[in-house]
């Protein structure tokens, strides 16, 4: 029965009915605060945080708690404020006065936020911003370790933390009444000749000859080359998104209310392998307020491969909706949808399902022995390599004679390498609501990486057309690769549909890492030979990967693997021979990096170790061989992403230039000096500094497309419409700043939406590393289109004997070289208003044949203890060669954020098993995500080169950063202790073990 | 999703305690809920009616008593240790293992009674307790206090139905000590694989005290162990270490040498 109760918030009072299991979280998203999150339910993420008091005459009273892990009840008579309760002059709780709406006010706080570049996916925004007011109201100066420990409580997995405590920092300077200088960010440019284009004229948009230079205050411009002068592009802008998310918004899948909204829950498997011999669902229909329970008897049998990818599929096909047949402690049994979510708990525990247990595989290379259990005995699914032997794929690619070549080699070395599963783990979990519309079509409004993707592949499971389906992507709270999955649309739409209802369907912590998406765990074995020189004649690499229950986009992975493996250097013949295998494991699918951190972890130690054993220094050994400009990719054309691909070459890199500039800032010589290695006054410590060098791709050649749209306002400015999917990367700010400087305005005169299947054109998601090169090169050649129509219409009505031609947008006008200037407000309003009426639009679409790959060097200090076996890290650089930094801000932040991914991956990362299958963690402090009080030092140095296939001489930079810390910890460990560890995460038992020569 | 049926917020202990003798329903203390809430929304404990919230029950409080501290039970983490007589005490032990009990805004709502009556294996503030020799006060059904050290207090629930213990308060002994502390995780910040603390008397004496001759107030160097049993340990009986992923049971026999060893060193090196 519900009581009431009596709670004020930010002010206000709120007697309310609660039952006695609601949470203070649900309850105070019922009195519409959206700023709370939900990232957890056992408190660790700190998405929900509020000041709390019980006692709220006392203001010093207040503290930091979770308002997820505390029952509305225990609320009664208590006060609590929110981000919303920061606002002044509100009229009302969760209301924006008509002052704000018309001029949005920000906090010292929520200014410094923005212009740090603090936030990205935003989610957690919020209760950062909270917590650090909370922590100057009461310590005005905070140190640096006061900061990071305030906001410890609240897991980004988004920044590495650097900005929002550098945010903080200067709100507090600000708020003494300082003015601290801007945020550096360290810009270099590669000093190599003939980089940046020489040319005299003006590019498109024209610039004024003569005038100061506007890069980026940090930038070092090299005498030898003419950079490109520009506005918009290169320039710190703030995120155009970020007003709403510092304040805490309703931006989010799940931060809307539907009338007669039901709430969707999934019931999944407590084995790791069983056949379901009957369902009974009985007791469960028959609690009131249960709408509907399906499972494998009363959904169609339509066979899929889930991964989120362009048509047609990669194989295999080996899903259904809901099987007959489970695979894992966490497949999908059925689903219920009901009135509340605690009707939807109870209806799932009174589902009977009766198992017939079958004997299950944990291990891949046990799983293609003749006698294991067969995973795939279903007569239906489609394209498995060998389902008896559990293979789902099988990879051979020869490059010339491998076996020749290491024959004739005047060193050969052999090595093997594993690494483990880890999960994206993005705060936001992955949530979805449906809902028929007015005109009976299925809406999916759902956070997810791929919105065209889902829409295309939901439809025949759902046995609608295309058509009939819409899919709506708000903003997305992180996702790195887990959300380029239809993971969760096609039950919750099934609810949809079988109730006629919308239906909120979000899944728990805990069914997040039972049953989302995860990075495949790899066997790696490399053998490569050497020339007398030192030069690499050959490579052949051998994989054996664990795809878990079902295949998604454990073909494609694995191709990347082995790109990366044998793309990085260059080599004359190579192999990569690889099975892709089924086990009774959670499955994997696309975690940012997408195969290269598995294939650099191997890579970068083997040609160190091989270096070491042919009696060469490594790093001179990598430099020899390591691919450089101009040189071609001979895997490229074996391995494109799941068919033939096309040929590359490398037009720009800056590599050379990154491994010094990271050597500078690790301070590479201290591997030199005993006394820092050694410290006399602590024996058990020794220190050490290693390096892995990384390349990545950008976009899929021949298969990445994005489009854009762009249209002229009366006022001047520009609607920008993109099917592109921003997850907090910072994406929407990149394409608009694109835009804004092809079509020479400042970036708040770009409107941009992203993104809806009904609205905005086609784009293939947020994967790859390929947003601002695909879909950046559509809004380029939108804008230049809109701007080759303002320049004509202006010619040939508001300018007199001038050509289009001659004419430049900039600076909000059309520019003609005699100095005469026509603002776009005036080409606007004429030409949709007054003659020759038309609207001034352009859509434009983008792909390329080429993948022009990023560079990087990756560097880690750190000390280990040599009597526990616990590793340190003192500090990791990354030095990267993107190309062009379209926002150097926003480009820095990715470094940061996924050298802190890498950093878990590396160090405490994991996702043990038990006997049985099951996951012996399943929630967040279990399983280990790095807080803001126990980040080393982060560096961060951009090394821009100029692509000259890239809009603005752009390249990737999102994922990259994942890719060779574990290599850079390997390699420094060799160099702290003399031992070579060959599998991760480095955990003190491991390294205590591998120590004394004594491996698990 | 948690499924309550009960939520009571009795004002007096009695009451409480009645409403726990009370057979007709499961019920449970609820103090300051930061694991109970999480473990009832997950459904990782579905044997659960009601709970019982203790927050009206006047059981904040830290008081100098007689050259003992009494800290109530629904005293928070962060009130415990930022009090100016738990901070000072032992060269700041209590701040520096509660750090690792979980970040400030779980520290903010988590109790000192239900810290003692969790007793995680993995909790070096409960073992910075032991080793600081704390007492615990507990009331029964009829209204009983007893008084018991607390490596000798167990609590589980449920009880046994209709005898009800309720924690009211723990007493820390205030001498003039100094304390080590020593751990191994996965990262800084997390909670630990094996740790030790030692806490040494003020003249120095090194003498390893058995768990029961640190009783009475009495001074003696006592060190407690996280991570090699069931719950945190006095030093000087068997330990019996469990393996999970972040340790076997090898390993964390290995280490409570390692980190005793050290927190013994840092202990003796604070004195000085």
């Amino acid at each position: 029965m519900p009581a009431s109760i009596s709670l004020t918030v930010n002010g206000d009072h709120h007697p309310v009915d609660v039952y006695p299991g609601e949470l203070l979280r649900t309850l105070l998203r019922r009195l519409r605060i959206y700023s709370l999150k939900h990232g957890d339910e056992t408190g660790e993420s700190g998405a929900d945080a509020i000041l709390f008091t019980r006692t709220p005459d006392d203001p010093s009273s207040y503290r930091l708690v979770n308002s997820g892990i505390l029952l509305a009840s225990q609320a009664d008579g208590a006060s609590v404020i929110t981000l919303e309760g920061l606002e002044e002059e509100t009229e009302e709780a969760g209301e924006r006065s008509r002052s704000e709406l018309l001029s949005p006010r920000l906090s010292v706080l929520q200014e410094q936020f923005i212009e740090c570049g603090a936030i990205q996916c935003g989610y957690c925004t919020p209760a950062q911003i909270l917590a650090a007011q909370h922590l100057l109201d009461n310590e005005p100066q905070p140190s640096e370790a006061a900061v990071r420990e305030a906001i410890a409580g609240v897991l980004c997995r988004c920044t590495g933390y650097i900005k929002p405590v550098q945010a903080i920092l200067r709100a507090a300077a600000h708020l003494q009444g300082d003015t601290p200088p801007p945020p550096e960010i360290d810009v270099r440019d590669a000093p190599a000749t003939g980089e940046w284009p020489t040319t005299d004229q003006p590019p498109a948009n024209g610039w004024d000859d003569g005038a100061p230079d506007t890069q980026t205050q940090t930038r070092s411009v090299p005498m030898t080359v003419a950079p490109p002068r520009t506005h918009v592009v290169n320039k710190p802008e703030p995120k155009v998104d970020a007003v709403k998310l510092a304040k805490g918004r309703p931006v989010f899948a799940d931060d809307v209310e539907l009338p007669g909204m039901l709430f969707g829950g999934l019931l999944t498997s407590p084995v790791a392998h069983a056949r379901i011999l009957s369902i009974d669902a009985t007791d469960a229909l028959a609690l009131p307020g249960v709408h509907a329970v399906q499972t494998y008897a009363n959904l169609p049998r339509v066979i899929y491969a889930s991964g989120g990818q362009s048509y047609p599929q990669p194989p295999p096909y080996d899903q259904v909706c809901l099987d007959s047949k489970v695979r894992y402690v966490g497949d999908r049994v059925a689903t219920v949808a009901a009135e509340t979510p605690e009707l939807v708990q109870e209806a799932l525990e009174r589902i009977k399902v009766e198992y017939e247990e079958l004997p299950a595989i944990f291990s891949a290379d046990e799983a293609t022995q003749d006698g294991a259990p067969v995973i795939h005995d279903e007569t239906d699914a489609q394209m498995i390599h060998d389902a008896k032997h559990n293979v789902a794929v099988k990879l051979l690619v020869d490059h010339n004679d491998v076996d020749a070549a290491l024959a004739s080699a005047d060193f050969v070395f052999e090595s093997e390498y594993r690494v483990h599963q880890v999960q994206q783990a993005s705060i936001e979990p992955h949530i979805v609501i449906t809902f028929w519309d007015e005109d009976d079509r299925l809406v999916i409004r759902t956070s997810t990486q791929v919105p065209f993707h889902v829409r295309r592949m939901v439809a025949p499971l759902l046995g609608l057309p295309v058509r009939r389906i819409r899919v709506m992507k708000p903003r997305i709270g992180g996702g790195f690769g887990g959300k380029q999955e239809m993971l969760i649309e096609d039950l919750c739409a099934h609810l949809t549909i079988a109730t006629g209802r919308p239906v909120k369907f979000e899944y728990t912590r805990q069914l997040e890492f039972s049953s989302a998406r995860t990075r495949h765990p790899q066997r790696l074995r490399f053998r490569s030979g050497v020339d007398a020189d030192g030069k690499l004649v050959g490579m052949d690499v051998r994989v054996v990967a664990d795809t878990g229950a079902y295949g998604t986009h454990g073909l494609t992975v694995q191709m990347v693997t082995g790109f990366r493996a044998l793309s990085t250097y260059w080599l004359p013949s190579a192999r990569f021979d690889c099975d892709v295998v089924y086990t009774n494991k959670p499955v994997p699918g696309a975690f940012r990096g997408y195969g290269a951190p598995q294939a650099l972890f191997g890579l970068e130690q083997h040609m160190e170790e091989m270096a070491l054993a042919f009696g060469m220094d490594p790093v001179e050994f990598k430099r020899i061989n390591w691919v450089k400009e101009g040189q071609s990719l001979p895997m490229a054309i074996a391995m494109g992403e799941g068919r033939e691909g096309f040929p590359q070459t490398v037009e720009s890199s800056g590599l050379a230039e990154c491994v010094e500039a990271g050597a500078a800032s690790i301070d590479w010589e201290r591997r030199n000096d005993a006394e820092w290695k050694a410290p006399p006054d602590q024996p058990h410590i020794r220190r050490g500094i290693g390096l892995a060098i990384c390349m990545h791709g950008t976009g899929i050649a021949g298969l990445d497309m994005g489009a854009a749209s762009i249209k002229l306002n009366d006022d001047g400015s520009f609607n920008l419409l993109v099917g592109a999917t921003d997850l907090g990367t910072g994406s929407d700010t990149v394409l608009a700043q694109i835009a804004a400087e092809a079509l020479g305005v400042p970036l708040d005169q770009i409107v941009i939406y992203s993104s809806d299947t009904d609205f905005t054109p086609f784009d293939t998601g947020a994967y790859a590393s390929s947003t601002t090169y695909i879909s950046g090169g559509a809004v380029l050649k939108a804008a230049e289109d809109v701007s080759g129509q303002i320049r004509r219409h202006a010619a040939a009505h508001l300018f007199e004997g001038v050509d289009a031609d001659q004419l430049w947008l900039e600076d909000q006008k059309v520019l003609a070289p005699g100095g005469q200037a026509v603002p776009l407000e005036k080409v606007a309003l004429h030409s949709i208003h007054q003659e020759e009426q038309h609207q001034i639009m352009a859509t434009a679409s983008h792909m390329s044949y080429v993948s022009p790959p990023p560079f990087a060097a990756q560097y880690a200090a750190l000390e280990v203890d040599t009597e526990t076996g616990q590793v340190t890290v003192e500090k990791v650089v990354m030095a990267v060669d993107c190309g062009i930094a379209i926002n150097p801000v926003t480009a820095s932040g990715q470094v940061e954020g996924g050298m802190t991914q890498a950093l878990g991956y590396a160090l405490c990362e994991e996702m043990p098993y038990d006997d049985k299958g099951r996951l012996e963690i399943d929630r967040f402090g279990d399983y280990r995500i790095l807080t803001a009080n126990e980040m080393p030092e982060l560096g961060t140095v951009l090394v821009q080169t100029y692509e000259p296939t890239g809009p603005f001489g752009a390249k990737a930079i999102a994922e990259i950063p994942m890719d060779g810390m574990a290599p850079a910890i390997a390699s420094a460990i060799f160099d702290a202790t003399g031992v070579r560890i060959r599998e991760i995460p480095f955990t003190p038992e491991r390294v205590w073990r591998a120590l004394r020569g004594n491996s698990e | 999703m948690a499924i309550l049926a009960e939520y009571h917020r009795p004002k007096t202990l009695t009451d409480a305690l009645e409403l726990l003798a009370d057979r007709t329903s499961r019920r449970l203390p609820l103090a300051g809920g930061t694991s109970l809430v999480g473990s009832l929304e997950t459904r990782q404990r579905r044997d659960v009616d009601g709970v019982i919230d203790l927050a009206d029950l006047d059981l904040s409080y830290i008081q100098d008593v007689d050259s003992n501290l009494h800290v109530g039970a629904m005293t928070t983490l962060t009130d415990l240790v930022e009090h100016p007589l738990c901070a000072k005490l032992a060269t700041g032990i209590l701040p520096a293992t509660a750090r690792f009990e979980g970040p400030q805004n779980l520290r903010n709502a988590a109790t000192v009674g239900g810290l003692v009556a969790l007793a995680e294996p993995d909790s070096e503030l409960f073992a910075a307790l032991l080793a600081l020799n704390a007492a615990v006060e507990a009331v029964d059904k009829d209204g009983v206090k007893s008084h018991s050290q607390l490596g000798d207090f167990a609590i589980s629930h449920p009880r046994v139905p209709g005898q009800p213990l309720l924690i009211t308060e723990i007493r820390l002994p205030l001498g003039h000590t100094a304390a080590g502390h020593a751990r191994i995780a996965r990262t800084p910040m997390d909670r630990c694989i094996v740790a030790a603390v030692v806490v040494v008397p003020a003249n120095g004496e090194t003498s390893q005290s058995s768990p029961a001759n640190g009783a009475n107030g009495v001074i003696t160097t006592r060190t407690a162990f996280c991570g090699v049993g069931p719950r945190p340990q006095l030093a000087g009986g068997p330990l019996a270490p469990v393996g999970d992923f972040k340790g076997s049971a090898e390993y964390r026999l290995a280490m409570a040498e390692v980190v005793g060893r050290r927190a013994q060193a840092a202990a003796t090196g604070a004195l000085q």
